[in-house]
């Protein structure tokens, strides 16, 4: 069995932290798998290990491991990127042997997450372990991947909005500038009159607010899509942190419990 | 405010210079605005001054520039769940108390010492607050900085959220519980500050962040809907007495609608902690550029007999120093925005590959 593995980031000396075991299914990772362990990862302040096992078929080794390296530097780089820590285990041979090997020599799996089309039966034939299985959608009818990243690039831009906006701000300006002096006579006036001005603001934040919403959308600049839940969420988890500091009194019922470390 | 109806009032003419000015200004302003929440009032009051306006045409317009483009900030940031509603119109209806306060200091000022005196008032607490706010926030950026961005909350909010002094409010974005009478301070101060220096995010945000404990995010987001609820009070109390420059307004939102997308959209890039570098950095260098003014109302006092010659030079130094304090702003948050874009497309790329 070829083994290459990386052991989790730097930082973790002291305590062992508590891990979720991901299994891709051959060389890849669905994004939804990816969201769901790093999401989980992340609110339950746990480390994530991703397994890719590559089939035993020689000929196409090397590019196999190549594409589950890729996978594997996207599912870590997006996990470091929510500030949750995640190692790698890539392997050849029997998924079931794998897992039952890892399990034995990572401490603190506590429950492994597995990506749809993964056969349960055989990643939890030598262990006991709760197992979630994540339904992923990206996967087309053949089981192939349809690519993520699709999504985001082929967003239909919204070139009729933007010219549609960008007419309606500019007679709206020109209708202020063109009579400028008759405008600002008006609007000046003071009492009631002041009605005019906040009315004309607010429609101009609508008008050009849309025009330039669509206008940046168009050059292809638009927010990073993260659930609004991860706000709040980085807070629970910041609470449970500061909460574990304070001083707690442990029994521990094998004083050797923890020689080991 | 009773005295301005009798101000004799001017409208200039505009000519293509100082309307490239005003946008570009109105851009840059909103960009950082929709960014840390508040920003370029410092530098286009003083600059529609410089052009010829009227002090008082040149804040009911920035005022009047300033709402809609918060709201639009508000509802951009809204979308990204970033905004507490709740906290935030808390904060605005404390923060309009405080906006009178300050304006009755303001005039106890004057009457005591004078316009002089009162300028001297503005620019050494601008600078004193700027200063000592400026620098605490600064060295908490750097200090999350090296906590791998992640936003800590301050001991002090940490401490106040856990006295129970009734009656206590939840603020579900923020996620913060805190008791009644420690968030109206935050509001009162901001209100003030408004009322005395034109910039209340710059004691808003911070407080928000270190005194309520909400994340600079939610702070910087809620902050344009303080800024939205005081500004539409400001000017429609500025355009009955019929000061504002509609010419003005329309041609600053023209680049501050575009600026203000921009920075929110930005906000979604970067880690927390460059909402707080960008705010210290800009309060830092305006605290400089006010620092710089005060040799003239000292002059002016007879207080110190500086060469005249040399206090001009300051003063245009001083106005220089404050563009410069948003151009750094804007380059930051660009810089970092388009760092984190490159990256977020780096991944969608490799994964593509893979």
């Amino acid at each position: 069995m070829r083994n290459d593995e990386t052991e989790n980031h730097s930082g973790m000396s002291g305590e062992e932290r508590r891990k979720i075991l991901v299994v891709g299914r051959g060389s890849a990772f669905s994004e939804e798998v990816m969201g769901y362990a790093i999401h989980l990862a992340a609110r339950l302040d746990y480390d994530l290990l991703a397994l890719c096992v590559l089939g035993v078929d020689r000929q196409d080794a090397e590019s196999q491991g190549n594409r589950a390296l890729k996978a594997v530097r996207v599912f870590r780089g997006k996990a470091d990127r929510e500030g949750v820590r995640c190692g790698h285990v890539l392997t050849s041979g029997q998924l079931g042997s794998a897992v039952e090997e890892l399990n034995h020599r990572v401490k603190r799996i506590e429950f492994v997450v597995v990506d749809s089309g993964v056969d349960r039966d055989e990643v939890a034939q030598g262990v006991t372990i709760p197992m979630f299985s994540v339904i992923s959608h990206s996967l087309d009818s053949k089981g192939d991947h349809d690519m993520a990243s699709e999504h985001i690039t082929q967003q239909k831009k919204p070139v009729g909005k933007t010219i549609g906006f960008g007419v309606l701000t500019a007679s709206l300006y020109a209708a202020v500038f063109w009579n400028a002096d008759a405008v600002m006579q008006t609007f000046t006036k003071g009492g009631w009159y002041a009605a005019l001005p906040v009315a004309t603001v607010f429609l101009v934040s609508f008008v050009h607010g849309s025009f330039a919403h669509n206008l940046w959308s168009l050059l292809g600049i638009e927010a990073n899509q993260k659930p609004a839940l991860r706000q709040t969420e980085q807070k629970v988890i910041q609470k449970k942190k500061t909460a574990q500091k304070r001083p707690r009194a442990y029994a521990y019922v094998n004083p050797f419990h923890r020689i080991d470390r | 405010m009773q005295d301005l109806t009798s101000q004799a009032l001017q409208f200039i003419t505009l000519d293509p210079l100082s309307i490239l000015f005003l946008f570009v200004v109105g851009f840059i302003g909103g960009l950082v605005s929709g960014f840390i929440g508040s920003g370029g009032a410092f530098v286009l009051t003083p600059g529609m001054m410089s052009l010829g306006v009227p002090g008082a045409v040149a804040v009911a317009s920035n005022m009047c520039h300033k709402f809609p483009k918060a709201l639009v900030g508000t509802i951009k940031r809204f979308k990204y769940g970033q905004v507490d509603i709740k906290l935030g119109l808390v904060m605005a209806v404390s923060a309009g108390v405080g906006v009178q306060l300050g304006i009755q200091i303001q005039h106890m000022i004057l009457e005591k010492w004078g316009q002089v005196g009162s300028d001297l008032y503005v620019s050494v607490s601008f600078v004193a607050i700027l200063v000592v706010v400026g620098g605490y926030v600064f060295r908490d950026a750097v200090k999350s900085a090296r906590s791998c961005g992640l936003d800590q909350v301050c001991a002090l909010a940490l401490k106040l959220q856990t006295i129970n002094l009734p009656p206590m409010m939840h603020f579900k974005t923020a996620n913060v519980r805190i008791s009644m009478w420690f968030t109206i301070p935050v509001g009162l101060a901001t209100g003030m500050l408004a009322a005395t220096i034109a910039v209340g995010g710059f004691i808003g945000v911070p407080g928000m962040i270190y005194v309520i404990g909400a994340s600079s995010l939610v702070s910087s987001a809620t902050e344009l809907l303080i800024a939205f609820v005081m500004g539409l009070g400001g000017t429609i109390n500025w355009a009955m007495h019929g000061m504002v420059d509609i010419r003005l307004v329309l041609i600053i939102l023209g680049g501050s609608l575009l600026g203000v997308q921009l920075g929110a959209i930005g906000t979604t890039y970067v880690k927390e902690h460059m909402i707080k570098v960008v705010m210290a950095t800009i309060m830092l260098i305006v605290a400089l550029s006010r620092a710089l003014a005060i040799p003239k109302y000292l002059n002016q006092l007879g207080l110190t007999n500086i060469d005249p010659a040399m206090v001009s030079v300051l003063n245009k130094a001083s106005f220089v120093v404050m563009c410069l304090a948003l151009g750094i702003g804007a380059a930051i948050i660009l810089a970092s925005m388009w760092k984190a874009r490159r990256e977020v497309h780096q991944l969608a790329e490799s994964y593509a590959e893979a």
